[in-house]
């Protein structure tokens, strides 16, 4: 990096959060600190769900996503739409109409206490858990690819962003948001048409989606029922809606950025900005990964992109068979390039015998390489029993440095962080929140002035932010750890979206059958977690069901309930 | 151990929304006054959304 570069990515960076600061000073009361000024408009409130949600690995991780298997990924939020459709017209009245400042407190109005801090504690389980991978999973890739050092890395960006928080509460949180998706946009967008521009010259745009389409790279709908299949339109539609209603529905790092809207009016609008641009704009990001595969067809790309695993193996590899391998792959890639070219020149020219023939020789060198490309990741891992064999999160940052120029890369790199802080704030602005509200003032210090309350929330923001940094100072495997946090997740989620689907939806279950049918589920899930094999997404569900059915059991056991906690206004 | 009754206005939970329900039942958009068009305009934009990647795959494989 250059230090125009540097020079965008400080700027950029520091300048937000300052605003952020600027913008909030003078916010004394618990409201305003923890909602907002209670103004806060549509877009702000759409592109602040929409930061939140797209985390740094979303935009270093995703198009490497596209460039290795394609855009069937976007199948993963055909969900999210009808999930948001429900949160818009059933979830936010009610938060609205109780004027909650967390999502549990709801759970309390129409349970009782104990379920409502079963609720806020399943929440600050798995989300400080997860607090610390939001920091630590991108500052390790920038910090492998730019040569920095990660614990500094993570000192940095982690002091910035509780600097923020802490100071601004939640109006910092989501009117920098605002700013660092607009940096994130900016960046994506230059990338596209950087690249664009660096395609071969005589490659137009429909030759460019010719060649993804003929190596299979625009396969994004699959219609099969094969359940071994990752992504198909089935399991997007009915799982991506389960987990968008658990995220977007009850996880407070959500339901803080929606409820702080001006009006109901505001906050739906923002949901339904999110349920009609979320698909394009990871459409476009998985079409980036995409077209960063098709540059690679006329540029030979690394054999492995994270370049520095790569020569620290080839340093351990007596034999040569890396280097061998590299040649290999070099003399593979130019065949490819000839073969690629030959098809597109039969396209047009209309004669479809040769095109086909040249397509089918090229996908066969396109498997060649792939093979070659396995081999590399084995001879690796042999030369280097430490080294990760996954590179596709190295994909796009290697593409920015290599082919992007300065002020580009530093714009990218901002982008990066920009949305890595963003989603940071949000986790803290919510741990902080739940942390005082469901318990401090509900447990320990239920009188007291709405000063000593911000100041507590400062206090408790700033803790979480200590852990999270803690966390990810201290987290050396961060693959496991990123799979860890997703089990953790997926272990609780289920039982929480239980607690709330019964809230909403089924009128006849009071909270003590809810409370203990959700401790049995939990401990279900828990035994299973333990004696099955089988993919931790399904505990989402599993945790789910059984609480619901487990709560309308006990609830014909022990009778119909008295009444709710807390009379709820009608829907 | 529930929670008291008053409990969410004690600390000044900003304004409640009853004086807006007016307003909170108009979109205030131009072609979309109800929020039940508003749903099936989103459900549209997914359904819009399929068919232009089924096309993408099918014009390009």
């Amino acid at each position: 990096m250059s230090p125009l570069d540097y020079l965008v990515l400080l700027g950029s960076m520091v300048g937000i959060a300052a605003y952020g600061i600027w913008r909030t000073r003078g916010h004394h009361n618990l409201s305003t600190y923890l909602k907002g000024d209670q103004t806060t408009g549509w877009a702000t409130i759409g592109l602040s769900v929409m930061a939140t949600q797209a985390s740094a690995i979303t935009f270093i991780s995703t198009p490497g996503q596209g460039y290795a298997s394609g855009l069937d990924f976007i199948q993963n939020y055909f969900g999210m739409p009808l999930a948001l459709i429900l949160i818009a017209a059933v979830f936010l009245p009610m938060y609205r109409r109780l004027n909650v400042y967390t999502a549990y407190e709801f759970l309390g109005r129409r349970f009782d206490a104990k379920t409502r801090l079963l609720g806020a504690g399943l929440f600050l389980l798995q989300r400080g858990l997860a607090a610390g991978i939001t920091i630590y999973a991108p500052a390790i890739i920038l910090s492998t690819v730019l040569g920095w050092r990660l614990d500094l890395t993570i000192v940095l960006s982690g002091v910035l962003v509780i600097l923020y928080t802490v100071t601004g509460g939640s109006d910092a949180v989501t009117h920098t948001q605002k700013y660092q998706l607009a940096v994130i946009f900016a960046g994506m967008l230059t990338a596209l048409i950087v690249l664009l521009c660096r395609l071969p010259a005589a490659l137009s745009f429909p030759d460019a989606l010719t060649v993804a389409g003929g190596f299979k790279k625009l396969n994004a709908v699959d219609f099969s029922l094969d359940v071994k299949q990752r992504y198909t339109f089935w399991s997007g539609l009915m799982g991506g809606l389960f987990l968008s209603l658990s995220y977007f529905g009850t996880d407070q790092s959500q339901v803080q950025r929606y409820i702080s809207g001006a009006s109901l009016r505001e906050s739906r609008l923002g949901l339904m900005f999110n349920a009609v641009f979320k698909i394009p704009m990871q459409f476009l990001i998985l079409l980036l990964g995409v077209l960063v595969f098709v540059f690679y067809q006329f540029e030979r790309p690394p054999v492995f992109f994270n370049e520095i695993a790569w020569k620290a193996a080839v340093q351990h590899d007596p034999d040569g068979k890396l280097r061998s391998i590299e040649q290999q792959f070099a003399v593979v890639h130019a065949q490819k390039q000839r073969l690629i070219q030959t098809w597109l020149n039969a396209k047009h020219a209309g004669d479809a015998q040769a095109e086909a023939r040249a397509r089918s020789e090229a996908l066969a060198a396109l498997d060649r390489s792939e093979s070659l490309i396995a081999e590399a990741k084995k001879a690796l891992t042999t030369a280097d029993p430490g080294a990760k064999s996954n590179d596709s999160d190295y994909v796009f940052i290697t593409f920015v440095l290599d082919h992007l120029p300065h002020g580009v890369i530093g714009l990218l790199v901002a982008a990066f962080f920009a949305a890595a802080l963003s989603s940071k704030a949000a986790e803290l602005n919510a741990l902080g929140s739940t942390t005082t509200v469901d318990f401090y003032r509900h447990l320990l210090k239920r009188e007291a002035s709405d000063a000593h309350y911000v100041a507590a929330s400062k206090w408790f923001t700033l803790l979480w932010g200590l852990v999270a940094l803690a966390f990810a100072l201290f987290a050396n495997l961060v693959e496991n750890l990123i799979q860890a946090v997703n089990i953790v997740g997926s272990v609780f989620y289920g039982v929480v979206l239980a607690l709330f689907l019964m809230a909403f939806f089924v009128k006849r279950v009071g909270g003590t059958a809810v409370f203990w049918a959700a401790l049995i589920a939990q401990t279900l899930v828990f035994i299973l977690y333990s004696s099955l094999n089988i993919s931790y997404l399904w505990y989402n569900f599993i945790g789910c069901a059984a609480c619901m059915l487990f709560s309308l059991l006990l609830q014909t056991v022990i009778g119909p309930k008295t009444g709710p906690a807390q009379a709820l206004p009608a829907s | 151990m529930k929670q008291s009754g008053d409990e969410t206005n004690r600390a000044g939970m900003g304004p409640s929304d009853s004086g807006n329900a007016a307003n909170d039942e108009t979109t205030g958009l131009p072609c979309f006054r109800r929020w039940r068009t508003v749903y099936l305009f989103v459900l549209g934009c997914f359904v819009c959304y399929v068919v232009f990647l089924v096309a993408l795959k099918w014009a390009f494989s």
